[in-house]
């Protein structure tokens, strides 16, 4: 490379110093992320707990894993399911972590004979699948930065490119912001805290909020991205014996919108059940009962999580899920 | 070539690195032309790493505007034959932008071009250049230059996706004498603006794309509310991208055209257009409503609308875009008439200019007819900015996703500020460029960029 550089300016000190600069930013950034971070904490402290009770409490196989977002932590008591009969573990983490990576995680503990209940929420599925920052920062933290590929390639143990994972330590603009306004406000950190989990991984809270019912906005609808994931899954778990069903979570309905949410959400299952059993339960994922609920539409109570377990273990031993032609008929209406 | 992916720094760091790896093995004396030609495979191979269909209709867009010169210039009639040429050039931009859109809407016939067709990435804008470069060749009698040289200003990989769409004059005679060369001045200068245009596209215009609401309902300020948002995030894209595309340039020695100068500081919508997407308006300028008969003719005002609606068009293949382009050419007219002495007007004319540009970006990113025909009837209507309304829309502050969004909003605010006082010190952007500032937009860049991987919206064009 040909220089016209004098001799005093022969490095391009502005550059060098940014590069310093970025590398400083990005370390603080992955420094807060792994040791700081409470939502990462937490999720750390979650995984351990759900993956101890499976590990210590179930048997080796013939087990029922159900994993997803946070409706499923709070709306799934493996405790109960137990008295019931039922080898139960709740792999349900936070819906931030974004379908890839909660997939992965689950597919990680599963064994040939298990039954595995993917319960991700609808958004999770109706709109891109590309591994989040959340996503990412958790698998790091969870001690499985391979689960932050971001490949259509469920294999838990299949290892993609470094980079995403690498950039992914930052704590990222809506993280940062929410926590300076709780610390001005004086609030706590997170909502949540590790004695909101039982030792079964079930997770509840006392927070009670106003809490609208779902009237249907946005529509559930099966993305193509969702899809081609869905499908690898099923695939992936064919070719290991493991049983691939999926559950639709409980959401709190506006009493006046039940009708309509129902056929939305028959569509969307019908939409599933072309690519993987839909378990059939009649509820179609429609509550109206808001003391089911705490503090969110999808976070249920003990008493509610109750009724959904007891839902849910009828379901998968039943054996046979709703058909394509069945939803499509629900989806239709009367 | 998206500069807001890892991937594109590792690949352009792994073409300088053998490239300039071979360099040590070339002979002194053929060094310039491989450097050119380093430049042009540098190039080739990041347009390769977009699709293979994106390099292939580029290289036919190149390829055939070369050959076809070559041609028209040894023919006498070659002023006739360069409109044929330019019709060629224009016809991939055509078919894949405006095929289904022209078969459905105009034709009534939606099956003859799919929907969902692909377009090449980048189209607009090299198609855009390439048909300058033929006018200019031909019209100014300049000559041919070697296919290298013209392969490397067809191709300049920081600008052939999304511009500055930069002309003949400008661009060639730098590709002419392009050499690697270590300049640690222009390096510090080029990774200076890097910054800034990253900092614009990855903490600001990335975070704020994630709360544009779709559906506003009958809400009135929920619709401003989005029009603001979608104004910010647009600007912070797509200055953030030509910024980061100077900034290349400038650390390859190539001065490229600033595309932006604080457009939402201008005083008049003219001097809104004057500082917005700078290299488009001028391309309209000089190779449509000049040769039309620019200001000097009685029907002046006719022709300025017809160019907008082409800009609203250029945009994207939608009523919509014609709308917004014509919706600006009617501002401009009546601005032209009835302030025809230039921005006297001082800050009045700034808020009415930015009211006017802020209201213009709802027909442009509302695509659906029915929903842009229902907020249109909500801006116009007491209903929409009802005591219901407002408690609605206060209440979405104050949830998480309203906090978060305000507080971008007022990051862009200070933005805005250092925007005024660089325009006072007579430079766009600098007081962005002073080392301190650059320190603070690297820190806010890394840790509230949001990660997720957003597109530049002009991509699309």
């Amino acid at each position: 490379m040909d220089s016209s550089t004098s001799h005093s300016d022969r490095w391009p000190r502005r550059l060098l110093w940014l590069g310093v600069t970025l590398l400083a930013a990005w370390a603080a950034g992955a420094l807060y992320t792994l040791h700081f971070n409470v939502e990462m904490r937490l999720t750390r402290f979650m995984h351990e707990r759900k993956v101890g009770w499976i590990e210590r409490r179930l048997p080796s196989t013939n087990r029922v894993l159900i994993f997803g977002g946070s409706s499923s932590s709070f709306s799934i008591s493996p405790a109960f399911a137990r008295e019931r009969g039922m080898a139960l573990g709740n792999l349900g983490m936070g819906a931030g972590i974004g379908a890839k990576v909660l997939t992965r995680l689950a597919l990680f503990q599963a064994r040939p004979g298990d039954t595995l209940v993917m319960a991700l929420e609808p958004d999770l599925l109706s709109s891109s699948t590309a591994v989040t920052l959340i996503g990412a920062q958790s698998a790091v933290v969870l001690g499985h930065s391979e689960w932050a590929n971001d490949s259509d390639d469920p294999d838990p143990r299949a290892h993609g490119s470094v980079a995403p994972y690498v950039w992914a330590l930052r704590p990222g603009g809506a993280h940062v912001v929410t926590m300076l306004g709780k610390v001005i406000q004086r609030r706590p950190l997170y909502r949540y805290q590790a004695p909101d989990f039982f030792e079964d991984g079930q997770q509840q809270t006392e927070v009670r909020g106003e809490v609208a019912g779902f009237r249907g906005f946005p529509a559930p609808r099966l993305s193509a991205e969702g899809r081609a994931w869905v499908r690898a899954t099923r695939t992936y778990c064919e070719t290991r014996g493991i049983r691939l069903v999926y559950a639709l979570p409980w959401t709190l309905t506006d009493p006046t919108a039940e009708e309509f949410v129902r056929r939305l959400h028959a569509a969307f299952l019908a939409d599933l059940a072309q690519e993987v059993e839909v378990l059939r339960e009649t509820t179609l994922g429609c509550v109206t009962r808001r003391d089911w609920f705490c503090d969110t539409q999808f976070h249920m109570t003990l008493e509610g999580s109750r009724i959904r377990t007891t839902s849910l273990i009828d379901a998968v031993k039943a054996g046979t899920g709703w058909t394509e032609a069945e939803l499509r008929r629900l989806a239709s209406g009367p | 070539m998206n500069f807001a992916e890892l991937r594109f720094w590792l690949l352009l760091a792994g073409g300088l690195l053998v490239a300039l790896g071979v360099r040590l093995a070339v002979p002194t004396s053929a060094r310039d032309l491989f450097d050119r030609v380093a430049l042009a495979l540098i190039g080739i191979s990041l347009l390769l790493a977009v699709s293979w269909l994106t390099f292939l209709v580029y290289a036919g867009v190149m390829g055939v505007t070369f050959l076809g010169l070559r041609w028209i210039l040894s023919h006498p009639d070659r002023r006739v034959w360069a409109l044929p040429l330019v019709a060629i050039q224009l016809a991939p931009l055509l078919f894949y932008k405006y095929g289904h859109f022209f078969t459905a809407e105009i034709l009534r016939q939606p099956g003859w071009v799919a929907a969902d067709l692909v377009i090449p990435v980048g189209i607009s804008f090299y198609t855009f250049q390439k048909v300058a470069f033929v006018i200019d060749t031909v019209y100014r009698g300049q000559a041919l230059p070697g296919f290298l040289d013209y392969a490397n200003f067809a191709g300049f990989f920081p600008q052939i996706v999304a511009g500055p769409i930069e002309r003949r004059e400008d661009l060639l005679p730098q590709m002419e004498k392009f050499r690697f060369r270590w300049e640690p001045g222009a390096l510090d200068a080029g990774a200076s603006w890097v910054v800034v245009g990253l900092f614009l596209k990855m903490c600001l215009a990335d975070n704020l794309a994630v709360f544009l609401q779709r559906d506003a309902g009958a809400n009135a300020y929920l619709i401003w509310f989005n029009n603001l948002l979608f104004a910010l995030r647009i600007y912070f894209d797509f200055a953030g991208y030509s910024l980061v595309a100077l900034g290349l340039g400038a650390g390859f020695g190539v001065r490229l055209t600033l595309n932006f100068a604080s457009p939402y500081l201008a005083a008049s919508p003219g001097e809104f257009w004057r500082r917005w997407h700078i290299t488009l308006s001028q391309w309209f300028r000089d190779y449509l409503y000049i040769p039309m008969g620019g200001n000097r003719v009685r029907r002046w005002a006719l022709n300025l609308l017809l160019v907008f609606m082409v800009s609203g068009l250029w945009h994207g293949a939608g009523w919509n875009f014609i709308a917004w382009g014509f919706f600006h050419g009617v501002l401009l007219i009546v601005a032209a008439v009835s302030w025809p002495k230039g921005p006297r007007l001082g800050w009045l004319g700034r808020w009415l200019t930015l009211g006017a540009v802020l209201f213009s970006w709802m027909l442009f990113y509302e695509t659906r007819t029915d929903v842009l025909v229902e907020n249109l009837r909500t801006l116009a209507s007491p209903v929409g900015y009802s005591k219901a309304a407002l408690t609605g829309f206060l209440g979405w502050l104050k949830s998480a996703n309203g906090v978060v969004a305000s507080a971008f909003i007022a990051l862009s605010a200070v933005v805005f500020w250092l925007e005024a006082r660089s325009l006072v010190r007579g430079e766009a952007y600098s007081e962005f460029r002073r080392p301190w500032v650059q320190a603070a937009l690297i820190v806010l860049t890394v840790l509230l960029s949001p990660g997720v991987s957003n597109g530049f919206i002009y991509f699309a064009f």
